[in-house]
């Protein structure tokens, strides 16, 4: 039943489109059974087993007698105070430990790139300062920019480059989660890496292998890539030029023969990358070539939807 | 005389904050000393409260008047309890657990607190839910039914009319697409999904033109899962998740868009949908919990979730000019029983007697109702 203003409505009318609308095929089967779906069979079963656990540890801990939750302020004036305080801290150290995981792995790892990206950031700040070399607000301004903005590839572009490659995908900056997920869909993405915790959150939520590190090109030496067919490497600008060499080393070791390097070249696509104060480098063109070249990457440009790359193909 | 409150939170645009801090100015204006106490504040929050342990210097004084709020379970009800002062509760309602079990087992726990605690505050003055549906749990929950109220929320309403809206956002929201608005916390006793299921029969059958917006904080497990269901359907792109957001951007949405949507299977009050009929929002809200109550006479209110048919509704007021103002009309009607002055003789009416005013009535079932 439909009430409007308080009245029933009669509901003949809409039933017959409705209906009309089905039969003319505007609502596909499919769809009409998945909105009888429940939401609960969008959780994937190990992260419900997860949640579990760690609410069953919780639960196990307070039966035992751990308090997990101090009240707010415990200030007593008495002696021994500090050493209360000490007590406490600890635990609500185990408290907020707990509660991070079980709010989710996703979230806080959310709040811990982006602590650790602040913090990076600071001292960053620091070290600029102590220089005496530059204006620290433009500088903040400008980072602030480049930590967070990755301009996402438009749909041909994510089609062509997911087609590239016939084996597993690394991606170096995320351009949108548009790429990550036609990667996982073609069974190709093995890991993608940013050193910008927004679009590593958003891919982490949809459960796409996805990993933040201020300088994510030092996270492959310790990850084992067999069958390694297809490196993207979206963001060249914000990888200095001892990260970019260390990286095609690593390519040179993992890539199979006719496995594809994909740099993206960015110039121009937009305002954001100013290319000033040390905080993005537009490489030079016979820069790339040449370290893909020694490399073992035949190099030549390559334009896919409305992005521009250099493409290597590795050779025997 | 003075008079305590105590609630879980004070933080700011928090339902319950909003009543609390309605209390105390009222409270101060009629001459009475007034505190709150929280158990936990942000920075708003700290320019009117107190940590709830202070209140323990004034409990033992027999004149003074405590208000405990219940909203979620937490520690300071012990003081309550052991408090001399005479007592009034306000329930604002307490989440079923079963709809966290899956997603957040730990609120899940503490909503079956929270529930457990109902029925130890029976010992009190006086009982108030913030709607009739409130005030039935807590008579079902053992509370002498003689004693109990329904004192409304007054809906901060004006808050947003003060506050310049975000230009930029509206702009992008008036593209030409039919917008359909949810605001609250995304949690899942809302039902988010059933908004989505809704939104994808509208914009797959019958207007392509057309996008969700979804204006709340998001419990992680419970949006990946949303998200999910999102692009199974194919409409990820045009379902947008804008997390907690400032009030500018509140109020762009409401400005921005053309119809709010509730599908919430659990309500104590529901404040949003008074919101949207400040702002001339024609509303749709399944009829659960408190949501027929708030609404009164007034909006779209439905009792089976019948997606394709709701879609059709939505399509006919889309079209139907006289319809859509009828709908307005009747709702801009039932705003003006939440004014603020009589929230203000609500109040009077309820505690009035316990405050020695001279124009309260006595407390009973029918006391202080909002309309």
């Amino acid at each position: 039943m439909i009430e409007v203003n308080g009245k029933e409505l009669d509901e003949h009318g809409l039933h017959a489109k409705a209906e009309a609308r089905k039969r003319a095929g505007l609502y596909e089967p499919h769809m009409l059974q998945l909105l009888e779906r429940d939401i609960v069979e969008e959780v994937e079963e190990h992260v419900s087993s997860m949640i579990q656990v760690v609410y069953d540890l919780q639960r196990a801990l307070e039966d035992s007698g751990c308090r997990l939750e101090p009240a707010a302020d415990l200030s007593s004036g008495e002696p021994g105070e500090k050493k209360r305080r000490a007590r406490s801290f600890m635990r609500r150290l185990q408290t907020r430990m707990i509660r991070a995981v079980n709010e989710g792995y996703v979230q806080q790892q959310e709040k811990f790139n982006t602590f650790f990206t602040r913090t990076v950031d600071l001292s960053y700040r620091q070290l600029c300062g102590a220089m005496g070399g530059l204006d620290l607000g433009e500088a903040a301004a400008k980072r602030e920019l480049w930590l967070s903005m990755r301009p996402q590839w438009d749909e041909a572009t994510i089609e062509a480059v997911s087609g590239q490659g016939n084996g597993r995908a690394l991606v170096v900056g995320i351009p949108g989660c548009g790429l990550l997920e036609a990667l996982q869909d073609a069974k190709k993405l093995f890991l993608a890496v940013d050193n910008s915790d927004v679009p590593v959150a958003e891919a982490q939520s949809r459960f796409l292998p996805a990993w933040f590190h201020p300088q994510p090109v030092r996270l492959l030496s310790d990850i084992e890539a067999d069958k390694l067919a297809l490196a993207v490497v979206a963001f060249p600008e914000c990888l200095n030029g001892e990260e970019l060499g260390d990286l095609f080393a690593w390519l040179d070791q993992k890539m199979q023969v006719g496995g594809v390097a994909l740099v993206a070249l960015n110039r121009d696509s937009s305002e954001i990358f100013s290319g000033d104060a040390g905080f993005v480098r537009y490489w030079p063109l016979r820069f790339l070539e040449e370290l893909m070249n020694r490399r073992g990457f035949k190099a030549g440009q390559w334009q896919a939807g409305e992005q521009l790359f250099l493409k290597g193909e590795k050779e025997a | 005389m003075r008079v305590h409150q105590i609630v879980p939170r004070l933080d700011a645009g928090d339902a319950v904050s909003n009543q609390a801090l309605c209390i105390h100015k009222l409270l101060t204006e009629w001459g009475f000393e007034s505190r709150i106490f929280a158990n936990g504040m942000d920075e708003f929050g700290k320019t009117y409260a107190s940590y709830d342990h202070h209140y323990r210097e004034f409990m033992g004084n027999k004149d003074d008047l405590v208000i405990f709020h219940l909203a979620i379970y937490c520690g300071s009800y012990q003081m309550f309890l052991e408090s001399r002062n005479r007592k009034v509760v306000i329930y604002h309602n307490i989440t079923p657990p079963q709809f966290y079990e899956r997603f957040y087992p730990e609120a899940a726990h503490l909503c079956r607190l929270g529930q457990g605690l109902l029925p130890q505050l029976t010992a009190c003055d006086l009982a108030l839910g913030d709607s009739d549906f409130n005030r039935r749990e807590m008579v079902a929950a053992g509370f002498a039914e003689e004693k109990t109220g329904v004192l409304p929320i007054n809906p901060p309403l004006e808050r947003l009319d003060g506050v310049e809206e975000d230009e930029a956002f509206l702009r992008q929201l008036d593209d030409g697409k039919v917008n359909l608005l949810f605001v609250g916390r995304v949690v899942p006793n809302k039902r988010v999904e059933d908004i989505i299921k809704l939104f994808y029969c509208y914009h797959r059958g019958i207007n392509a033109r057309s996008r969700l917006i979804v204006a709340g904080s998001l419990l992680n497990t419970y949006y990946s899962a949303l998200l999910s269901m999102a692009q199974r359907m194919g409409i990820q792109d045009r379902v947008h998740f804008l997390g907690k957001i400032s009030d500018s951007r509140l109020k762009s949405c409401y400005l921005g868009s053309h119809y709010y949507v509730s599908m919430s299977e659990h309500e104590g009050f529901c404040v949003p949908l008074l919101e949207a009929f400040h702002f001339d929002l024609p509303v749709l809200a399944y009829a659960a919990g408190a949501v027929p109550e708030t609404m009164g006479d007034a909006g779209v209110i439905f009792y089976e979730k019948d997606y394709a048919l709701l879609a059709e509704l939505l399509d006919r007021m889309e079209r139907d000019r006289f319809m859509r103002e009828r709908l307005l009309e009747s709702q801009r009607l039932r705003l003006e029983d939440f004014d603020n002055s009589l929230f203000e003789s609500a109040l009077r009416r309820s505690i009035g007697g316990l405050l020695g005013l001279p124009e309260a009535d006595r407390v009973g079932a029918a006391a202080a109702g909002g309309g």
